[in-house]
């Protein structure tokens, strides 16, 4: 046999490139050559050891690249970053609480930690439609006691009114009794000061109607006012709840994106060992 | 691009790669950072074994992927991205080896001490509670290192490449620009010596087994 494989031959068989007309050929003379088969022998076991030197588990670096700068920022995953980082955290935290009245607390709600003043927070209610009707009637009621407190002091006052204008009358009628004058012109004046007074009278009636009315329609208008802005905060509040339910969705996406990611570079992997026979 | 129903998950991955690719020659940064997340392993464990060093392996991964940034532009074929990525990494881990002798005033076999070795985040299971095992399993690997870093380095690219990276010879030959049988020879010197330089532990190896 003349043949002889080569160097590419050995490395296509180590790599299984061979076609199977050249495998055959390959075989029969390693089988006819025990010295070449001993040396293709020692190249199989080198490559079966070198996978012994594995990957290294890495983290991949986090920002890569930020879009605001003109050139790329590729933050390496250095061992000593990692304490450096939390130290330069705690300490920047620390000359924050300095400087801005750290306040530190832990409750049954957990820890919490704000920077100035405690200003208490009011707590977030969220009213069922019973509250919302007693709300209601509790203002209609407040409105009706202070419109029945304001009627009973008109009535009050158009009784007094009243009670003035007949004593007013009654003197009147009495003077105009007293003096003695022509039958005619008596009963003139007489009707003149009846119509007098009950023109006055209708005045006053119609003045203390007007008068409760407007009342009652700005007492209604205020408790649909306060009705409205209690509305409006409800609704920003359930904006807010939207809006940061939103965001926890997207952060949530934005996490099993990352997730995925991480498969498919464990794929990518996977890929390169199943191509490389040494693994 | 678009995946297809019978698509396996390797095509589909592939695809998803193959878009992030088209997205960042596009200019968009996020897909870019996506792409880097999906090859930092890669490209880390190339120059850690290329360099031999943890902190080398670092610098060459970020120069590798800054490089990249500024390259991607200029890739023609979303196809040959591997072989252009692996490439520039050949390329970075060249210039910061020499970069690294330059500034230590040493040659490249003498700072094989300074190097620092790679944090070990992962221990395999079956070895967790075998301090012995691992000592030997550490022992062996840092053996193979330290004969790969033995190897010229023509020949330490191209066992990387096949050996721990998988290329295929084509792709090897396109990042190199080399031939496939250029390849194949630098392969097999590769391996010849580090048969040589491995003997001991190929047959201590054998006698465990046996």
């Amino acid at each position: 046999m003349s043949w002889k494989p080569n160097e590419h031959d050995i490395i296509d068989y180590l790599y299984g490139e061979l076609t199977p007309e050249a495998l055959q050929r390959f075989d029969d003379y390693r089988q006819q050559n025990p010295e070449f088969a001993r040396e293709v022998n020692e190249f199989r076991l080198t490559q079966g050891i070198l996978p012994a030197l594995a990957d290294e588990e890495v983290i991949p670096p986090v920002p890569l690249v930020d879009s605001n700068s003109p050139t790329p920022v590729v933050i390496a995953n250095k061992k000593w970053l990692y304490p450096v980082s939390i130290a330069a955290s705690v300490a920047a935290i620390l000359i924050a609480g300095y400087f801005s009245q750290l306040n530190l607390s832990f409750d049954e709600n957990g820890f919490k930690m704000a920077f100035g003043n405690n200003i208490q927070s009011p707590q977030e209610t969220v009213l069922t439609p019973t509250q919302i009707n007693a709300l209601i009637d509790n203002k209609v009621k407040l409105a009706s006691a202070q419109w029945r407190e304001e009627a009973s002091r008109l009535e009050v006052g158009f009784a007094a009114q009243l009670a003035k204008n007949k004593k007013l009358t009654a003197a009147e009628i009495k003077k105009v009794a007293a003096r003695k004058s022509p039958e005619g012109v008596e009963d003139e004046q007489i009707l003149a000061f009846i119509t007098q007074l009950q023109e006055e009278n209708k005045r006053m009636m119609q003045n203390f109607y007007q008068a409760s009315a407007a009342e009652q329609q700005k007492y209604m208008r205020n408790i649909l006012l306060e009705f409205n802005t209690y509305l409006d905060q409800q609704r920003q509040q359930d904006l807010q709840f939207i809006q940061a339910n939103m965001l926890e969705l997207k952060s949530s996406s934005e996490l099993k994106q990352e997730a995925t990611d991480k498969i498919l570079a464990s794929i990518i992997t996977t890929v390169n060992k199943q191509n490389s026979p040494g693994q | 691009l678009q995946p297809m129903v019978n698509d396996t998950l390797l095509d589909i991955a592939m695809s998803h790669a193959d878009r992030l690719i088209l997205k960042a020659r596009a200019g968009d940064d996020e897909a870019f950072n996506k792409l880097v997340s999906l090859w930092y392993k890669r490209i880390y464990n190339y120059g850690f074994k290329y360099a031999g060093s943890h902190d080398l392996a670092m610098e060459i991964a970020q120069k590798t992927f800054i490089a990249v940034h500024h390259k991607i532009a200029q890739l023609r074929d979303v196809a040959s991205f591997k072989p252009w990525l692996y490439r520039i990494v050949i390329n970075c881990s060249h210039d910061e080896i020499r970069q690294q002798k330059r500034t230590s005033g040493l040659s490249l076999d003498d700072s094989q001490s300074d190097r620092s070795p790679a944090p070990h985040l992962e221990i395999e299971d079956d070895l967790r509670y075998q301090p012995d095992a691992r000592l030997q399993q550490q022992e062996l690997a840092d053996t193979i290192m330290a004969a790969l870093q033995n190897l010229s380095e023509e020949q330490r690219v191209v066992v990387i490449m096949k050996e721990y990276e998988g290329l295929k010879f084509r792709e090897i030959a396109e990042a190199l620009d080399i031939s496939e049988n250029t390849a194949k020879s630098r392969l097999y010197y590769g391996l010849k010596h580090l048969r040589s330089k491995l003997a001991n532990v190929i047959y201590e190896n054998q006698i465990g087994r046996s």
